[in-house]
């Protein structure tokens, strides 16, 4: 080790020396590293993560998929799950859970908190057991059991001050008075985020159709099963299934990690294309580093050649310039963890701010994993920096330099200066491709037509309590009041209740047509509709183009009737009058939907989030559709968020247990539901630029580096009569070379590597010829700009004192 | 054990020809020489008689094309790279014209710096000899400094120290004054000698006749070849007697 010591010593010495050098390396790792750093912590969280239970590895989830209509990750009706649990044999313990947001009311204000009812044995499942008390149990989860609930770490600290006697304290969960008998552990935040959990009861008397309580199905495997063997019997069962009950046509299984099932393929094909695109970053920051190194080294051939003489070998010469890569790449690391601690932080405060919420167990900070990494990562990086260097030291003329200090450094050093630029222009080309495309896709997002005045809205949702409102006519009572109130307060202009609104959620089913009579089930096309108030149109500000809009003849004993969008008129009643066909909304086994008679037509709409592809739409009245889960929207005279107090007032007052939550501006819908692709861009946008500067850096450099080699060759030929722009000429035309064969590489490769990006494109193709375009545009502007400064250098050469110097 | 009868080097037949493209060039064309231990011997002849390539054979920076060259006893000619380092560094102490200190290194790590590259001799003993080796050479009251700071004559004196700090076989000296005034030309001459004089084996090549006579024995050298410094002084005098054509002529030949 002796020796590695006493080159980092004179390493140090060196860079101390050379602060200029010492700073813009350590300036060009550390923004390589920061970004790789940042986005490893990304990789770490989604796809190197597990559920932290022993054996994670062996919880997996289980799902059903329509292999007729190719729709995925269909959650699990409670008949299915009862079957599936009595037949099988791959798991210890199969359990079952369906996350609710659950009213809570104790001696505080009531609020809403993330809760899951899950089946008691899912704890033996995750072998988890409570800190305080106990976890539920079977008996609890049996018809007439009393009431209990297990509550978690972070609500027993804030919510009960960490009260050891809180076992046993009833508290109203959605109304119903029920017993605390257990406290998780900190960090148990199972399945999802829920911080509250209440046994799950299996209804059998439900019927299972499309509409039917589903649930998120998940076990742990029985030792020496593979996923594969128990995917196969469940393959078995739901084919057995499918050839029971009508509704089980076309449905079989999925096994999967439980982690999957919560981190979609697209998510972690975006995080690993974007590791992939730092990786870029980080190759260009290390053939910048290595072009600086390079051509130190070279002006160093001296020293390197008096080492040789002195005895130092191969292997020490290689040691001494690594180690000095190495120093560098290290001080990058720590200025690069620096940048991705900070980084990460406001990306963290970011997603709160969206409620963008993530799994449990997905943890976007810098842990010793992420260290590890960096510290691997810096050694690496110094290696791949030095390594072209140091090998190019070992090449020394001993005797030449030693003699009289050869003047030409080598030209295998400017050989693989031009090649590495090259490497770095066609990088930079495939990240500017990637950010020009999430550019122009959030643009078409942002300003994507919902197809109402989103201006001056502000929503909230409301559950009501099932004990306080068990009846649709109660439901919709409550709900009409609270409008009446509402509209009666002079700072709104409308208000309404849906159970949703455009640039907010779906609601997709599939429809008939009576010229659909014989269509399968599986094959219908879908729709998304929503159950809407008479006055929808004044707060949306939608526009009816033919029929009528709903009114006080729509009552839940009147006709069924319905009004489709136009989008939805072209597809279903291409050549027919729209008003008065007939539709029925539901797909298989929906055994009590009714035709709807379509009495308007609206415009078109685009009634789900604003990132969605678009659906033809139907509103149904509420009146005929009541729900306990409804969105009220009011449009306001001023500011819309700043009548958010008013709205949370106006509900308590008319219930107190019953809490707005997500309360929003429509804007900020928008907004959030465009905040990952946004985030996606703007990370795409800096790691683009990051590149895009240090690409321009490195054609300086060589270029510049190439013009002092060039000197002699430059005063000749100005001697013997090249004009300034001849010159100007030689040394652009140099740059564009290299430039040019970045660029065509590049742009070949960006067209592969955006193709992992499609499924976060919206209205742009992979292949925009505009983005291409632009690209090739940028890069061509700031080559020229980088090669132009060396060229005017050139043309200052004084011919008499170059030669002179030779 | 070493012979110490032996002579410190013995060149026999050494021959290195240099090869670039069709053009062959016989940079030694058959060396017959021997250096005993504490002898003072220094390398005379024209520009491009072989004395630097000699020098640099001698040094083990290059090898020989044909011929034995003993060292100490060793056969050098078949070594690696990699030992011939090693032999080098324990072996051998350089002096260069240009002094070739490390502009980023303070006298006291470009002494040190030969030390580094040696296994398993520890800081206190390196620090030791340091100081011992700057001593001898004056140049103890400098460590701290760089060697932009010192002149021309005190760079060489450094220059000499870290040749002398391994406790080297033999120095060797490319033209130790060529960069060098009169004044501080002598000085270092003059420490060269009292080198020698303690005991040390010195090869020093020069062109400067005033120098190469503080050399016990004189190794003329001439077209790639050793000759007496009777011959090279006629042959000196036929080159400028013949046409430049004729000249070419008989080098070619040889």
């Amino acid at each position: 080790m002796q020796p590695v010591f006493q080159e980092m010593r004179h390493a140090l010495q060196k860079l101390r020396k050379d602060l200029g050098f010492t700073a813009l390396a350590v300036l060009t790792l550390g923004l390589g590293l920061g970004a790789t750093l940042y986005m490893f912590t990304f990789v770490k969280a989604y796809l190197l993560s597990s559920l932290p239970f022993p054996d994670a590895e062996r919880i997996v989830h289980v799902e059903q998929v329509n292999t007729r209509r190719g729709d995925d990750g269909i959650a699990i009706t409670q008949r299915d799950f009862v079957e599936f649990g009595r037949v099988q044999q791959s798991f210890v313990e199969l359990a079952a859970f369906h996350i609710a947001n659950v009213g809570l009311a104790d001696d505080e204000l009531p609020t809403r908190l993330a809760g899951a009812y899950i089946s008691p044995s899912a704890f033996d499942a995750i072998q988890s057991g409570a800190r305080m008390g106990r976890v539920l149990s079977p008996a609890d989860a049996q018809p007439g059991a009393p009431p209990v609930i297990v509550i978690g770490n972070d609500i027993w600290r804030n919510r009960y001050n960490s009260d050891p006697q809180v076992l046993g304290k009833t508290i109203r969960v959605n109304g119903v008075p029920t017993s605390i008998v257990g406290v998780m552990p900190e960090g148990f935040e199972f399945p999802f985020n829920q911080s509250i959990w209440m046994p799950l009861q299996i209804d059998m008397t439900q019927p299972a159709g499309p509409d039917s309580p589903r649930l998120q199905v998940f076990g742990r495997l029985k030792p020496g099963v593979t996923l594969e063997q128990a995917a196969a019997e469940f393959a078995n069962i739901s084919k057995s299934l499918g050839e029971m009950y009508e509704e089980n046509k076309n449905l079989t299984t999925v096994i999967k990690p439980f982690e999957d099932a919560y981190i979609s393929k697209s998510a972690r094909t975006v995080v690993g294309a974007m590791f992939a695109a730092v990786l870029f970053v980080l190759l260009i920051a290390c053939a910048n580093v290595a072009n600086l190194i390079l051509v130190r080294t070279a002006a160093r051939q001296k020293e390197i050649a008096v080492r040789a003489a002195l005895g130092a070998n191969r292997w020490r010469i290689v040691t001494h310039v690594l180690t000095e890569s190495v120093l560098l790449a290290t001080l990058g690391a720590l200025m690069a963890a620096f940048l991705a601690e900070r980084g990460l932080d406001i990306t963290n405060r970011a997603l709160i701010a969206a409620d963008k919420e993530r799994p449990f167990w997905v943890d976007l900070s810098i842990d010793w994993k992420v260290l590890v990494f960096a510290a691997a990562a810096a050694i690496l990086t110094g290696v791949i920096a030095g390594l072209v260097p140091a090998l190019s030291a070992t090449r020394t003329d001993v005797i030449q330099y030693l003699k009289d200090g050869a003047k030409d450094t080598g030209m295998s050093a400017s050989k693989i200066s031009r090649a590495m630029v090259i490497v770095e222009v066609g990088l930079s080309c495939i990240l500017l491709v990637c950010s020009g495309l999430m550019i122009r896709s959030v643009v078409n997002l942002q300003n994507v037509d919902l197809g109402i005045d989103n201006t001056q809205m502000l929503t909230g949702r409301i559950s009501l309590l099932e004990t306080k409102y068990p009846d649709p006519a109660s439901q919709l009572r409550f709900f009409e009041n609270l409008v009446d109130r509402l509209e009666a307060d002079p700072g709104v202009v409308a208000a309404s209740a849906a159970w949703s609104y455009p640039g907010i959620d779906g609601r997709l089913t599939p429809y008939r047509t009576r010229a659909m009579a014989g269509a399968e089930p599986d094959d219908l096309p879908p729709t998304n509709y929503a159950g809407v108030m008479s006055n929808y149109l004044d707060v949306v500000g939608l526009k009816l183009v033919r029929g009528r809009w709903f009114d006080s003849r729509d009552r839940a004993d009147s006709a069924p009737v319905a009004v489709i969008d136009q989008g939805f008129a072209e597809r279903a009643f291409p050549n027919v009058d729209p008003i008065g066909q007939e539709i029925l909304l539901g797909g298989r086994g929906n055994t009590n939907a009714q035709w709807l008679t379509i009495v308007g037509v609206s415009s078109r709409v685009l009634l789900d989030q604003a990132n969605d592809p678009y659906h033809p739409a139907v509103f149904v009245p509420l009146s005929q559709a009541p729900s306990r889960f409804m969105t009220v929207a009011v449009r306001t005279v001023g500011e819309p968020i700043n009548f958010a107090q008013r709205l949370r007032e106006t509900v308590s007052a008319l219930d107190p247990d019953t809490p707005v939550y997500w309360v929003r501006t429509l804007d900020d819908w928008i907004w959030v539901a465009n905040f990952t692709p946004r985030l996606v861009s703007i990370l795409f946008g800096i790691f683009a630029l990051i590149a895009l500067i240090l690409s321009a850096v490195g054609v300086y450099g060589v270029l510049a580096y190439s013009v002092t080699q060039r000197t002699l060759e430059i005063g000749v030929r100005r001697a013997v009569g090249a004009s300034g722009s001849r010159i100007i000429n030689l040394i652009v035309g140099q740059g564009m070379l290299q430039l040019s064969l970045g660029l065509g590489v590049g742009l070949l490769l960006a067209m592969l590597f955006s193709r992992f990006l499609s499924s976060m494109l919206h209205g742009v193709s992979a292949f925009d010829p505009f983005t291409l375009g632009s690209v090739v545009v940028v890069l061509i502007a700031v080559g020229l700009f980088a090669s132009l400064m060396p060229a005017l250098r050139a043309i200052r050469v004084d011919p008499v004192k170059a030669l002179r110097s030779e | 054990m070493k012979d110490e009868a032996q002579p410190l080097i013995r060149l026999t037949n050494l021959k290195k020809i240099y090869y670039t493209d069709e053009v062959e060039t016989h940079a030694l064309a058959g060396v017959n020489a021997e250096i005993a231990r504490g002898e003072f011997v220094s390398i005379i002849g024209p520009s491009g008689c072989g004395k630097s390539t000699l020098l640099s054979i001698l040094g083990l920076l290059d090898t020989p094309t044909e011929g034995r060259y003993m060292l100490n006893g060793t056969a050098i000619e078949d070594l690696s790279a990699a030992m011939r380092a090693k032999i080098r560094n324990r072996e051998i102490g350089f002096i260069f014209q240009g002094f070739n200190l490390i502009g980023d290194l303070t006298v006291f790590d470009n002494v040190e710096l030969p030390l580094t590259y040696r296994d398993g001799m520890s800081r206190a003993e390196r620090k030791e000899r340091v100081q011992a080796s700057l001593e001898r050479v004056g140049m103890s009251h400098r460590m701290k400094h760089y060697p932009a700071q010192l002149s021309g004559g005190q760079q060489q004196r450094v220059a000499v120290a870290r040749a002398l700090v391994g406790q080297p076989s033999i120095l060797l000296a490319d033209e130790p004054t060529g960069n060098l005034d009169s004044r501080n030309g002598d000085a270092v001459m003059k420490l060269l000698e009292q080198l020698h004089a303690d005991g040390a084996t010195i090869c020093m090549v020069t062109h400067d006749q005033r120098f190469a006579v503080c050399a016990k024995r004189r190794i003329a050298m001439f077209d790639g070849q050793v000759v007496d410094e009777q011959a090279l002084e006629e042959l000196r005098a036929n080159e400028l007697r013949q046409p430049l054509s004729e000249q070419a002529a008989a080098r070619s030949a040889v």
